[in-house]
């Protein structure tokens, strides 16, 4: 009997993480096209799933989210949404850090919003862009097998000023590192791209963001970077 | 993507420059009122009377990280203040002070007390400002930080955010009408920060003409230096754009 009760358990609990797997599938789809209305309702579900359960593994998932829906707003040219969205995504991943402050994906999670969150706030790099620098960072130290963090890391390092820490070159390294960490992962060859084209590489540009949209042709994100390089090459 | 996206269409996301701005302001106002010829109510002053000489080295270390010398900067700020809470010089630099300390704390997740320390440095560079109008060093320290408070991230829908920057501006054309008989025989540096601060200014509130007007100005007026490429960059883009400038020259040791 017992034994017959653990193997349902054991059932429901795989259909349950199925049943989660496929949430997340779908949101991520949905922020590759900037499906803002899609990514709504799986927040909207998450949010309420986090505050019944108090559990980590539902408050990164619900910073995860935001952290997308943030994406997806910027698709939609919908920038006055951002910044209640990066506030949102921000309180979850501060919470996900609480429950568990030795989770990189929750410091690169947080390091991430507060990034999202900067540009829409006066002064807002004043504010959270040296917190953002340390929670990447902290984020790297705990688990150097990451490739998100080196990825959020390696965007601080882009657009810091050099006299503050900012260094190109550390940059490319830190979003060679995501490449090498997941080859797969066509976010880590978007920034790359946009490495390569803010050093007015055009080239190397074009090659990466071909690669990031073999990868993931849906993505809004890698069209515009496209237009982007394509758009600086005809400036030179 | 919104760093990005922003980056090019809005905003750029100057993730760490955390201190740059109150540098930049602080040298600004050294610059005013060592470069300027005349000011409107300074003119007759002496380096050994210029309150900025008292404290900028503090400031400037202080800024760059030395906690101890930006305290003893403070406190003779404090000093000042406390015999004279008008003194609109010392308010202004206790300002910028007090935002590089609400940023330190933001970096603690202190946001409760960053938010403090931020709206008290906000409202002593607008009182010292009140006290002293026709004071150029307090005016262009209060409008610089402004703006490079709104270029490192801006919220338009923010309306007090929009007054505070719209104020600031209005502040630098002031500075600009002053120095403008003898504009030409300033600083290459005071000329092109403070009109690169006008074309930021009045692009970040979405006046892509004034703008243009002011980079275009940077072209005759900074001829044959790096403000003019710069300039001559911005204009190449197809507006509306947000010109982001980094203070050239604005390299502070921490030595």
């Amino acid at each position: 009997m017992i034994g017959k009760l653990l193997i349902l358990t054991v059932l429901i609990s795989s259909l349950f993480v199925s049943t989660e797997d496929g949430a997340l599938a779908v949101a991520r789809k949905a922020r590759d096209r900037g499906d803002t209305e899609a990514m709504r309702k799986v927040i909207s579900a998450g949010e309420a799933r986090a505050a019944e359960t108090s559990k980590f593994e539902d408050y990164i998932r619900l910073a995860l989210l935001e952290d997308w829906m943030c994406e997806a707003l910027e698709a939609n040219n919908k920038q006055n949404l951002i910044k209640g969205t990066a506030e949102s995504g921000v309180a979850a991943a501060e919470k996900a850090v609480r429950l568990n402050p030795k989770s990189s994906q929750a410091h690169q999670l947080l390091a991430d919003l507060l990034g999202q969150l900067a540009p829409n706030v006066m002064g807002g790099g004043m504010k959270y862009g040296q917190r953002s620098t340390d929670e990447a960072d902290k984020a790297i130290a705990l688990d150097p097998k990451n490739p998100d963090a080196y990825i959020t890391r390696g965007i601080s390092y882009l657009y810091t000023p050099a006299a503050f820490g900012g260094n190109k070159a550390k940059a490319l390294e830190f979003f060679s590192k995501a490449v090498q960490l997941d080859p797969q992962l066509d976010t880590a060859r978007i920034w790359l791209a946009l490495y390569h084209l803010d050093a007015e590489k055009f080239d190397e540009a074009r090659r990466e963001i071909n690669e990031a949209l073999r990868l993931n042709p849906d993505r809004v994100f890698a069209g515009f970077v496209s237009d982007q390089i394509k758009a600086g090459k005809k400036g030179t | 993507m919104s760093r990005i996206l922003s980056g090019t269409k809005q905003h750029a996301f100057v993730t760490t420059c955390a201190l740059l701005v109150v540098i930049v302001f602080l040298r600004l106002i050294c610059q005013a009122q060592g470069g300027v010829p005349s000011l409107p109510e300074k003119s007759q002053e002496t380096d050994s009377d210029r309150f900025d000489m008292l404290v900028r080295d503090d400031f400037f270390a202080g800024l760059m990280g030395d906690k101890a010398r930006l305290e003893r900067g403070m406190k003779t700020c404090e000093r000042l203040l406390a015999t004279n809470p008008k003194h609109a010089e010392a308010l202004v630099w206790h300002g910028g002070g007090l935002i590089a300390r609400a940023s330190q704390t933001y970096r603690t997740a202190d946001s409760a007390t960053g938010e403090k320390l931020w709206s008290q440095g906000i409202d002593e560079m607008n009182r010292a400002v009140n006290f002293e109008p026709n004071n150029i060093g307090v005016r262009i320290g209060r409008a610089a930080t402004l703006i490079g408070l709104a270029q490192s991230g801006w919220d338009p829908h923010d309306s007090q955010a929009h007054a505070l920057l719209e104020s600031a501006v209005t502040d630098y054309e002031q500075v600009y009408e002053w120095q403008k008989p003898r504009f030409s025989e300033m600083r290459i540096h005071s000329r092109g920060e403070l009109l690169f601060g006008l074309a930021s200014g009045w692009s970040i509130l979405g006046n892509q003409r004034k703008a243009t007007e002011y980079l275009n100005l940077i072209v005759d007026e900074c001829d044959r230096t790096p403000y003019e490429s710069e300039a001559r960059r911005w204009l190449k883009k197809n507006p509306p754009f947000v010109v982001q400038h980094d203070c050239i020259g604005c390299h502070v040791s921490a030595n």
